[in-house]
């Protein structure tokens, strides 16, 4: 299977003022095409500092990390924002749409990045991935008009408009009710057998049950060595 | 991202913010407005002036031909023939050539008593000379009659009334305020003069004719010359074997007042052939003036443009509180819409697809003001022209001017205010880190 992450000693160090607090410490994980991991830890242990890595939105202090096959040290802003939109999708815990469009221009934005497909079929292909997250009705609402398992549906349709071997999901849940919650991980397990890479970051294990391995982060640093080294393997 | 998607976006922004976007919009819309009436009315302005001082008073589209030192009244030397008016008339850029002459040993009589020195021409353009008071002449057995003669006529007139008794100086002075105002006119207009002259077959003659027109009292009008039919003009200079009626001088009409230059030009290189009757009967010695008014077109044009030079800085301060205005509103924006810009780099937007988005919203907004300030600015200066007139009642109608090309500068303008005040606003927003406009709230 391919490795669509490796991360080798990745440590990342923020100057607050005078102080520099080191967020991540050494930190080595590998993602093989197909996984579901994740990644958790209380607040401030580095698992946010983590996904920003991995998603390409920051780069590392030290250490080697290579996302779909490309060295992001070696990037420059363009190139990141390139893999960004062909490589990665996010999903985060406030959904992030935009407010002021619909569900349907929402999952077209990314599209617009990355030029993938012609203008024409991009239309074609949004509806197709909100028909698949259950929103097939729901296409002219606005997110006002959304619930919120169904907003997080919509940044899911989003997350996979460019197609992308990775998805992110930062905290997917945190702000749905439990019902809400298990339809999302449900649509991850589906996207998960479907051959998506997924990384969810909880603090909530049972969220973490569906994930075939976890990364337990604490201080910066991965907690368990076994899983780690099994990862790298 | 395509420019269809960018203009969505955008749109769809300003739409969000109607009151605030609408605010911004007004702040350029006024600029605008206030540049294009400043030009629309100077340029009305100006030409309503060009109009009076050149066309009508000035006759500016005229270019005179003299004889050097012989300027005066037109002069008296009588050098040019209708072969030179012929050939002036096939000249380019050439509208009309007319000829003035001088009736020859002209002496005019009121009431029996001779007039201290009139001077009596001829032209064949009766409209060329701008009346006070009565009409052009029409025909033969009529005369307009300058200043200087209407003040001779009044004195005779005031002293026959007065009889032996009369104060001299008093009469002079009185005469000579009055050739300033309208009353002189209704006292001289239709009163018989008697002239005296030479007529074609060399005898002295003697015409009646009627005063029918007042020639506009200006500095640069001879006061002392009247004019009569060109029926009674006789000079004649022997030319090629035979006698041909010859003129003191020539007014040459231009078509185009911007072409006086080089048809100054053409005029002069004739004259200085000896092709020319005129070049042929002075020698070489005497010069011939061709002259023109473009030096004072010229000086007037300069004018209205540091006029509306000066207009024009201060509506531009204007646009430019517009411009801040703007960029004001696009700095708010940008602030309010961190996290979605956190969004779109999270979603693959590059720098540039940030910065082309927030700098298209700002050059919409600044472009929907330039084309209502256009509409405004020609509104505004057809209410300001209408005010004028109101005001200042007799004014030679202002007329409103289309102006395109600064149409298309102020859009054009539009779009640069649009860049100017957008790109700082849409830099900031291009470079915000992602992650922390992600975490704002």
């Amino acid at each position: 299977m391919a490795r669509v992450v490796k991360a080798e000693h990745l440590s990342k160090v923020y100057r607050m003022g005078q102080v520099d607090v080191e967020a991540l410490h050494d930190v080595s994980l590998a993602l093989e095409e197909g996984e579901l991991i994740a990644i958790m830890g209380p607040s401030g242990s580095g698992k946010s500092t983590l996904m920003h890595l991995i998603g390409c939105l920051d780069q590392p202090t030290s250490g080697e990390l290579i996302v779909n096959g490309e060295k992001v040290s070696q990037l420059n802003d363009r190139e990141l924002a390139r893999l960004r939109g062909r490589a990665i999708g996010f999903v985060f815990q406030t959904f992030n749409l935009i407010p002021r469009v619909n569900a349907l221009t929402n999952v077209l934005m990314p599209m617009g990045f990355t030029h993938l497909l012609p203008p024409r079929e991009r239309e074609e292909r949004a509806r197709s991935l909100l028909e698949q997250v259950g929103l097939g009705s729901r296409l002219k609402h606005m997110p006002s008009e959304l619930s919120g398992g169904e907003r997080q549906r919509v940044a899911i349709a989003r997350a996979l408009a460019n197609d992308p071997k990775l998805i992110l999901a930062d905290e997917p849940t945190g702000n749905l009710d439990t019902k809400s919650g298990a339809q999302i991980m449900e649509l991850f397990d589906q996207l998960n057998e479907r051959g998506h890479t997924i990384v969810v970051v909880t603090h909530d294990p049972n969220i973490a049950q569906h994930a075939q391995r976890i990364v337990h982060l604490l201080d910066g640093r991965v907690q368990d060595a076994s899983e780690v080294s099994l990862g790298i393997s | 991202m395509g420019f269809r998607e960018t203009l969505r976006l955008s749109w769809s922004n300003i739409r969000n913010h109607k009151l605030r976007n609408s605010l911004a919009v007004l702040s350029v819309t006024i600029g605008i407005a206030a540049v294009i009436a400043v030009i629309t009315m100077t340029t009305g302005l100006q030409s309503a002036l060009l109009n009076t001082l050149t066309r009508d008073l000035l006759h500016a589209d005229t270019i005179s031909v003299t004889v050097k030192g012989n300027e005066g009244a037109f002069g008296s030397a009588q050098v040019f023939s209708q072969r030179d008016v012929k050939h002036l008339e096939t000249l380019k850029g050439v509208k009309a050539v007319d000829v003035i002459g001088r009736v020859r040993a002209a002496s005019l009589y009121f009431e029996g008593h001779r007039l201290l020195s009139p001077v009596v021409q001829v032209t064949t353009d009766p409209k060329f000379l701008p009346l006070d008071a009565g009409r052009p002449i029409a025909g033969p057995g009529e005369i307009v009659i300058g200043a200087g003669i209407a003040q001779s006529i009044c004195e005779q007139q005031e002293q026959a009334a007065q009889g032996a008794k009369a104060d001299t100086a008093k009469i002079k002075e009185s005469c000579k305020r009055a050739t300033q105002s309208k009353l002189l006119a209704d006292r001289i207009l239709g009163q018989p003069l008697r002239m005296k002259y030479i007529n074609a077959q060399k005898k002295i003659q003697q015409s009646q004719l009627q005063i029918v027109g007042l020639i506009k009292n200006a500095q640069f009008l001879p006061h002392q010359t009247a004019y009569v039919d060109p029926s009674y003009h006789s000079d004649t200079e022997e030319l090629g074997g035979q006698a041909v009626p010859v003129y003191t001088a020539l007014l040459v009409k231009v078509a185009n007042i911007s072409k006086l230059a080089s048809v100054k030009q053409e005029i002069e290189g004739y004259f200085d052939r000896f092709s020319s009757d005129a070049r042929k009967l002075l020698g070489t010695g005497t010069e011939i003036n061709v002259h023109t008014l473009a030096n004072i077109v010229d000086e007037i044009k300069k004018n209205f443009g540091q006029v509306t030079g000066f207009l024009g800085a201060i509506a531009v301060v204007a646009l430019l509180v517009g411009m801040i205005g703007v960029m004001n509103v696009m700095l708010i924006t940008v602030k309010e819409r961190t996290r979605e810009i956190g969004i779109m780099k999270a979603t693959g937007a590059t720098n540039g697809n940030v910065l082309q988005l927030f700098l298209t919203e700002a050059v919409l907004i600044c472009l929907i003001g330039a084309f209502l300030g256009v509409l405004a600015g020609m509104g505004l200066s057809v209410l300001f022209i209408k005010l004028t007139m109101m005001l200042f009642s007799g004014l030679q109608s202002i007329p409103f001017v289309f102006v395109p090309i600064w149409y298309a500068i102020a859009i054009l303008t539009g779009l640069v205010v649009g860049v100017v005040s957008g790109v700082y606003p849409a830099w900031s927003a291009a470079r915000t880190n992602p992650i922390k406009a992600l975490r704002y709230e």
